[in-house]
């Protein structure tokens, strides 16, 4: 518990440091919503109402008083409202949010089960047909960039069986079958291969050798010890992959029109709409800081050794 | 009476390389056979051998290696499974390293009693605290709980020996379980393993201990480089040995230990 609580008292001064960072690299990127949207429009537009517009929203004060405005709001629980939209930030947020969680929960859930008997069965028949032959498959959707997976399944899945929507109008189970598959794909191909070396490895120790003399089944020692002691290995990989997920797939999201957090972060940052960047920034960190924690005692859970070393 | 174990005219290949050639011996009822040889020559290739335990490189090239009427090698991985720790029994030279880090004492020797008869935990922790109890073991009870790492090299080898003791083989191989360790736990696992015996348990123990096998052993046979060079009554092999090889390996203990004795002397 008094590790937990450390924990959670770290994730202030990062968040101090990583909201002032990204504050300032978006000063330093140059331009700002109000050019954003005036210029590119095409119109042409005096340098005083440039200046009003940007008065308006207090983008002519000096750099650190504008990050002492928003701090200040901040801490009175006024995240602001978006730049573009006019929206509440925290709100805008929130409405994002379900629809990356489930593409989250959705493509793990398949990574997981896809990579991991995979995984194993390749150890356990190591160098044999079926290690090649799913190795094989490791290798060519490790080679498939995100976008490429994509293109193929709306084009296999959606035009020619016509089995699932291209593009998504809401997040449904059948709209979120390709962007999940697409992530689920290059995770597993990944994955794959370290768990295949994680359970090498583990099958290696002399202990492997102990239980079949005392005549354990092979299965036995595999479910009980083997992946047991794999799985820390396993959950370290698959929380980074949860981290990521969870701050949206820019990519993904984007080319199957995903409604997340993902597009809105690359949406926000084009349009330079610092509100909604700054929300994105603190999910962000929020995010590592809790899944390292969930990530941390789940050794603890797995591994002995971890949880008595601390006594 | 016929052998409980048999080797006869096996020869075990790694790769391609035959590393033991024509070994035949046999283990009675009741016999505590001496396997000793310097390192690399062969002894514990030979007992893995039995056990079907070689690595994916090793196997048993020519011969035939016989539990009572049953050809282990032409066993089914299934059959031999029932064979192994309930039959012939195994104890390792590293302390610990037979047992998964990760999961208690009492876990490991539940699952291993399950692997050959249907028990539940808590008769198993019965069984089990009773055996702890009867090898004099201090506080049984947090040794059932207790994780390998947790535990000191000697103590890890006394769990392992009462591992292979609960499931009642009436083989044991045990594979230099005592070069490891410091001379007091050392003795203790040598007073178990004479428990295990005096339990009925015939014992092929394999050792660069000359002293050990003169003192606890019927029989013994010299092994270099994957021959045998010399087998029989181990005092008589031991007092009067005919092979070169033989007489060399008891010349270097007894030198060493005249040596030691010199010292102390002089001290």
């Amino acid at each position: 518990m008094k590790f937990v609580i450390k924990r959670l008292l770290q994730l202030i001064p990062i968040l101090f440091a990583i909201t002032f960072l990204s504050f300032a690299m978006m000063r330093i990127a140059g331009s700002d919503v109000v050019e954003q949207k005036m210029l590119n429009t095409g119109q042409v537009v005096s340098e005083a109402q440039l200046n009003a517009a940007k008065a308006q929203l207090g983008l002519d004060k000096p750099f650190l008083v504008q990050y002492g405005i928003w701090l200040t709001k901040l801490l009175h629980g006024d995240m602001g409202e978006s730049y573009v939209s006019g929206k509440n930030v925290f709100d805008t947020f929130i409405e994002k949010l379900p629809a990356t969680l489930f593409l989250t929960v959705v493509s793990i859930f398949l990574t997981v089960i896809i990579s991991i008997p995979l995984g194993v069965v390749a150890a356990i028949n190591q160098n044999k047909f079926l290690d090649y032959f799913i190795r094989f498959f490791s290798f060519l959707g490790n080679s498939m960039p995100n976008f490429f997976v994509s293109l193929l399944l709306m084009y296999v899945l959606g035009i020619k069986l016509k089995l699932f929507p291209i593009i998504s109008k809401d997040a449904s189970l059948s709209t979120v079958a390709m962007p999940a598959i697409t992530l689920a794909i290059a995770m597993s191909a990944k994955y794959l291969r370290q768990v295949r070396a994680t359970v090498l490895d583990e099958l290696s120790k002399d202990y492997i050798i102990g239980a079949k003399a005392r005549g354990v089944r092979f299965s036995a020692t595999l479910w009980f010890s083997v992946m047991r002691a794999s799985l820390v290995t396993i959950i370290t990989l698959l929380a980074l992959s949860i981290g990521s997920l969870l701050g949206g797939t820019a990519i993904v999201e984007s080319i199957f029109m995903w409604d997340g957090v993902g597009k809105l972060a690359v949406d926000a940052i084009n349009m330079r709409d610092y509100p909604i960047i700054q929300a994105y920034v603190m999910w962000m960190a929020i995010i590592y800081i809790s899944v390292n924690l969930v990530t941390d005692l789940s050794y603890r859970l797995l591994d002995p050794r971890i949880r008595l070393e601390e006594r | 009476m016929t052998p409980i174990l048999s080797f006869k005219d096996v020869e075990i290949t790694y790769g391609s390389k035959p590393v033991a050639r024509d070994i035949t011996f046999d283990l009675h009822e009741g016999e505590i056979l001496g396997l000793v040889g310097e390192s690399g020559s062969g002894k514990s290739t030979i007992i893995k051998s039995a056990m079907g335990l070689l690595n994916s490189s090793g196997y048993v090239s020519k011969g035939e290696i016989c539990y009572r009427d049953t050809n282990l090698l032409a066993l089914k991985e299934s059959k031999m499974r029932a064979i192994r720790g309930s039959k012939i029994g195994m104890i390792f030279q590293d302390p610990g390293a037979a047992l998964c880090p990760i999961r208690t004492i009492g876990d490991q020797m539940l699952e291993s009693l399950k692997a050959h008869s249907k028990i539940n935990k808590s008769e198993a922790k019965e069984k089990a605290l009773e055996l702890f109890d009867n090898l004099n073991f201090r506080d049984p009870e947090k040794v059932w709980k207790s994780y390998p790492f947790e535990l000191s090299g000697g103590m890890n080898q006394r769990v392992s020996v009462a591992l292979t003791m609960i499931m009642k083989p009436e083989i044991l191989l045990s594979d230099e379980a005592t070069s490891a360790l410091d001379n007091i736990s050392r003795n203790q696992v040598i007073m178990e393993l004479i428990k295990l015996y005096d339990m009925g348990t015939s014992v092929i123990f394999v050792t660069h201990d000359i002293d050990i096998v003169e003192s606890i052993c019927d029989n013994v046979l010299v092994l270099k480089d994957g021959i045998i060079r010399e087998y029989g009554n181990a005092k008589e092999v031991i007092n009067n040995p005919q092979n070169d090889y033989t007489k060399h390996l008891i010349h270097c203990t007894r030198s060493l230990r005249g040596k030691q004795l010199w010292h102390m002397a002089a001290k």
